[in-house]
């Protein structure tokens, strides 16, 4: 069975003070300065791809895990340390294009490489990235390949060569289907999903063999259907006045008497 | 005769109010440690003797009458302040000990810009300290990683050092006077001056005494100006540490203070920096103070660095963003926690010192013996962080999983198997076995070794101050076996 | 502009759905030239007539199948949309809804925007705000092609309640027979033990990573739960399984809108802060003066929660405010 985990790196948001949120004539904002890290759904994603690989000799069915990403040479630690967690082709389709907003050229990109470079059983997304927030991409390549696709995974086992069990969240309830693949799956919230650490000895064996590297300029894109027009920074001041004490206690009946009780009696 | 634990108890309670003695299960658990012992701790494991109990003092009378007491009838006490130790100083060693916390005592004191000096009790936190002086346009200078946690009292017990220390000292050169209390619960006062020849210097018995001498229990430090908006920062990549390690040696003994001066080995460097810096090394300096030495520090640093041609000078934002986020803060350790928990990957530190004629040869054969000794490591790498005119530091750091291994065995399949390996290079070349972390309880068995000769002067310390053998054991000397 | 809003009456909080729905057409579809029909599936013949009484519009269509499957959902949609007139779809909050929305859009060579927060629309266009960034940034988008297919943002428009129409135009279809679901070999599902609606809650107590354990989480939500607040969690508790996932506020959880929210041990990242900014009176209880959360609450305390907290459970027992608990809850 061929898994592929599509990811993203993106910039640790929190990191950025009050000031560094500022929006150029581009639409963009600087975090080129911030180091890069997996976004939290595809760490998911990546996590899971791999309990799957752990799966895979005790249920006797052969998963070969590739990883791809579009994105600058800044991804390469990560692809390196997915080569020595054992991803056997690790791709990354250099761009330098702002991509943020258009995820029918992801989709598509994804979908002519499924298509025509390496074909797969199934496509393994994180539901969102904390930049573009498009939670699209996923769909529309599902949309694109022709292939079902389940949201909101939260876990996956291996049945057998061609079909798994897939456990999502819907709005009440968890979920279980044993479903056949090709399918696309999109991870959302999945509890005690953060990426295992190689060691030292996997990087040097697996982790030194080279990412393989496409250009983006090899791959129709099709138009967005959605125009981005203007993007603007939200504030959330509230006044922040800081209950003083001696003790926490006397700052937990500080803030009873004087701003909770009336409050309170409101309700 | 040795009182029972529940007469320890009665007797702290009637010197300290019921109050202010705490024995509760957890709290004697968590208080049997410090971080040197986290990963067991994390998964509810505490081997070491449950102290008799917590007691939170409010004055340097209490803790006289506190320490009189445990030296009347010899109870081992752990003097404690911010609870951020890294090498097992706060573990309670023996059975029955009094754990002695005072971070209560968090009041500043006095502020005096004139004498430039800020005076504090031993349970003042450090960041609250700092902040003060900075909306007044000052600053103690000192910045552990641990400052957001630390208070005064520790930090002068256990030496530390912080990352501006290239320009402003190390925790020894900011202290001005101090007051501490010794095991017969004689409380001894050092006057505030610049500087006299009436004797040897006092200070340094009490300053990096890990608490096994004294308690402090009040500290004056000095304070300087500061001037944030003078700051330069610098940043490049190069191949290889030797260079580095030369660029900091020319930077240091032609006089010039950065008050920061880092070099990153392509390991330590790729966690923190590997969107600039794969498998490179990483140089940083911050240039600080009045505008003409902060211009002109930095001015010469570029020189220097330029005449090394596999120097690449990179976007000084890179390092201005990563110097605002690299302390510890009670978010960054409550996500520890649960990474560590779930992931099973754990990472620690040993830090020496050497000369500049020793320290690459140290660096590089500690990185090859615990690369190939040690299983299950997920990154090796090391970085110097303080420099002096003849020689510099270096920081040892190491994440490994824990594999097959019970939560109480990871520190000797681990973390003490690095460190012996660290220690004893270090020490064979030349070096010190601990620049700044403290010995605490686990560099106590090469003490002897770090020492030589000079370890005559350390035991008599000890027997002179604490004859009774009550303050902290197991601490920079071990324990007799 | 001629909408179809879409309402899954196979979930249990299709009430709010349709409250949320309601709220939009009035906010943003009433002031333009337009016709509106409203989809409802449902799976139970003993729900349909609870669920005419939810329809934001005079015209509905109700229409049966076995399961809210995505498949046939969008089967379902594209067969019943056979004269192509539709310009706009509306989809609730939630995941479901936002699935539907972009694949739909898709299918019938339509725009789509998921999580929106608020459009304008003309004949000739349609502007859709949505949070960008981790809820730090607002972005404008235009959609550029009809139909344009959007579901709305969690906690983003007030509920509007239904008032039942009084000439309805209701047509029945059954689609039961569609088999889009052919990969599904068989499923299951296991309802969460239901909590209380976080989303009405009007007293929020809120822990974050900084409680550190699960026991801890356990005994905060009990404190919280006898002075009479509900109980939620931000993300790292719920990823650590020291709660369960329903107790999530956030944008990928419940967003909600409580008169007083009590949050301990939070940082206030902004994608979590998004599912309480809407509070009257937040106060945040925090080690760390330098935590985000606490310049964007209106009081904060810089202090251990846990000794906060006893004190409150403390002072509420004192004043015979505590709703249940007589045993000590406190830390």
């Amino acid at each position: 069975m061929n898994i592929l985990v599509c990811f993203k790196t993106v910039p640790d948001l929190e990191m950025l003070d009050d000031q560094d949120w500022v929006i150029d004539k581009n639409h963009q904002i600087d975090t080129s300065f911030l180091k890069p890290s997996l976004d939290i759904y595809d760490e998911s994603a990546l996590e899971i791809a791999l309990t799957l690989l752990d799966a895979s000799e005790k249920v006797k069915v052969p998963i070969e895990l590739n990883a791809l990403t579009i994105d600058g040479p800044g991804a390469t630690p990560v692809l390196k340390t997915l080569k020595a967690l054992r991803f056997k082709r690790v791709v990354r389709i250099d761009s330098q294009d702002d991509l943020r907003f258009k995820p029918r050229a992801i989709a598509s990109v994804l979908t002519q490489y499924v298509r025509k470079q390496a074909p797969q059983d199934v496509l393994l997304l994180g539901r969102q990235t904390s930049v573009s927030e498009n939670a699209k991409t996923h769909l529309l390549t599902a949309e694109m390949l022709g292939w079902p696709c389940i949201t909101q995974v939260a876990g996956i086992e291996l049945v057998d060569r061609s079909h798994l069990t897939v456990t999502s969240q819907v709005d009440e309830a968890w979920l279980q289907q044993r479903i056949q693949t090709p399918c696309v799956l999109s991870v959302g919230d999945a509890p005690n999903t953060y990426m295992r650490v190689p060691t030292l000895k996997d990087r040097m064996h697996h982790g030194k063999r080279p990412v393989e590297t496409l250009s983006i300029g090899d791959f129709q894109l099709p138009e967005e259907t959605e125009k981005l027009i203007d993007l603007e920074v939200t504030r959330h001041a509230r006044p922040g006045i800081l209950i003083q004490g001696e003790t926490p206690e006397k700052k937990a009946r500080k803030l009873y008497e004087v701003y909770l009780k009336e409050r309170l009696q409101l309700l | 005769m040795p009182l029972k634990r529940e007469q320890i108890v009665e007797s702290l309670k009637n010197i300290v109010g019921e109050n202010h003695v705490v024995t509760d299960e957890q709290v004697l658990k968590e208080s049997s440690v410090d971080r040197f012992r986290r990963f067991e701790a994390y998964h509810g494991v505490y081997r070491l003797p449950l102290p008799a109990a917590v007691v939170y003092v409010n004055s340097t009378d209490d803790v006289a009458a506190v320490i009189k007491f445990a030296n009347q009838n010899t109870i081992n006490v752990v003097p404690r302040t911010g609870h951020s130790a890294t090498e097992g100083g706060l573990e309670t060693a023996l059975e029955n000990s009094v754990v002695v916390d005072a971070s209560g005592m968090n009041q500043i004191l006095d502020i005096d810009t004139y004498n430039m000096q800020a005076t504090v009790q031993c349970g003042a936190s450090l960041q609250e300290l700092d902040d003060r002086l900075r909306e007044q346009g000052y600053t103690t200078g000192h910045s552990p990683q641990s400052k957001p946690l630390a208070q005064l009292g520790g930090l002068v017990a256990t030496r530390s050092i912080g990352q501006f220390s290239t320009l402003y000292g190390g925790i020894e050169d900011m202290v001005v006077g101090l007051e501490a209390v010794f095991p017969d619960g004689g409380i001894t006062r050092i006057k505030n001056v610049p500087r006299r020849a009436a004797g040897p210097d006092i200070r340094h018995v009490i300053i990096g005494n890990e608490g096994m001498l004294c308690f402090i229990t009040e500290v004056t430090v000095k304070i300087f100006r500061y001037f944030p908006e003078n700051n330069q920062f610098l940043g490049y990549t190069l191949d290889n540490m030797k260079t580095g390690f030369e660029i900091l040696r020319e930077v240091m003994v032609n006089g010039y203070r950065p008050s920061v001066a880092r070099l990153y080995d392509p390991e330590d460097g790729s966690y923190h920096f590997s969107h600039f810096a794969e498998n490179k090394c990483v140089l940083i300096f911050v240039a600080e103070g009045v505008k003409p030495i902060a211009d002109a520090t930095a001015t010469a640093i570029e020189d220097i660095v330029a005449r090394y041609d596999e120097c690449v000078k990179v976007d000084p934002r890179l390092i201005e963003k990563w110097f605002a986020h690299l302390n510890w803060d009670p978010a960054n350790l409550a996500a520890e926690k649960a990474e560590i928990m779930e992931t099973r990957n754990v990472c620690n530190t040993t830090e020496i010192s050497a000369a500049w004629g020793l320290i690459n040869d140290i660096y590089e054969v500690c990185m090859q013996r615990v690369r190939n000794e040690i299983p299950d490591l997920t990154l090796l790498g090391g970085h110097s962080s303080h420099s002096y005119l003849n020689g510099t530091n270096l920081y040892f750091v190491y994440f490994y999983n824990v594999v097959d291994c019970k939560p109480e065995e990871e520190l000797t399949k681990y973390h003490l198997a690095i460190k012996k390996i660290i220690v004893e290079e270090t020490i064979k070349a030349g070096g010190s076995m601990c620049h700044h972390h403290g010995v605490g309880k686990h560099r106590t068995h090469w003490i002897e070794q770090e020492y030589g000769s000079s370890y005559y002067i350390l035991r008599k310390l000890k027997s002179a101050f604490d004859p009774n053998n009550i303050m902290n054991m197991g601490t920079i000397i071990p324990l007799e076996k | 502009m001629i909408f179809k809003g879409i309402l899954n009456g196979c979930s249990t909080n299709i009430a709010s759905q349709a409250e949320e729905l309601n709220a939009f057409i009035g906010q943003h579809l009433r002031s333009v030239d337009t016709t509106g029909s409203t989809i409802i599936f449902y799976s139970r013949e003993d729900q349909k007539n609870a669920l005419l009484g939810l329809t934001p519009t005079a015209s509905v269509q109700l229409v049966r199948i076995t399961r809210y499957q995505p498949e046939n959902i969008l089967e379902a949609i594209k067969t019943l949309e056979k004269e192509d007139r539709t310009e706009l779809y509306v989809f609730p909050s939630g995941f479901e809804g936002s699935e539907i929305a972009v694949r739909l859009a898709f299918r019938l060579k339509g725009s789509s925007l998921v999580q929106v927060k608020q459009i304008q629309c003309s004949n000739e266009k349609l502007i859709a705000k949505k949070a960008v960034y981790a809820s730090h940034v607002l972005a404008s988008f235009q959609l550029t092609k009809k139909p344009y297919c959007v579901s709305l943002a969690k906690g983003g428009t007030d509920s509007q309640p239904i008032v039942k129409q009084d000439r309805m135009t209701v047509t029945e279809l059954d689609m039961t027979h569609l088999h889009q679901d052919r990969f599904i070999k068989d499923s299951q599902s296991t309802p969460f033990k239901p909590a209380r609606d976080l989303t009405r809650a009007r007293f929020l107590v809120i822990g974050g990573n900084g409680i550190h354990s699960h026991e801890n989480t356990q005994k905060l939500q009990r404190i919280a739960e006898s002075i009479g607040a509900d109980f939620g969690v931000s993300r790292p508790v719920a990823m650590h399984v020291w709660a369960p996932m329903h107790r999530l506020i956030g944008v990928s959880g419940a967003m909600t809108k409580a008169d007083i929210c009590l949050v301990a041990g939070v940082s206030g990242a902004a994608a979590f802060y998004a599912g309480i900014e809407k509070s009257k009176f937040i106060v945040a209880i925090n080690k760390d003066i330098r935590a985000p959360i606490v310049k964007s609450a209106d009081v904060a305390i810089i202090d251990d929660y846990k000794a906060v907290m006893n004190e409150l459970y403390r002072i509420f027992h004192e004043n015979k405010d505590t709703r249940f608990g007589e045993e000590n809850e406190t830390f």
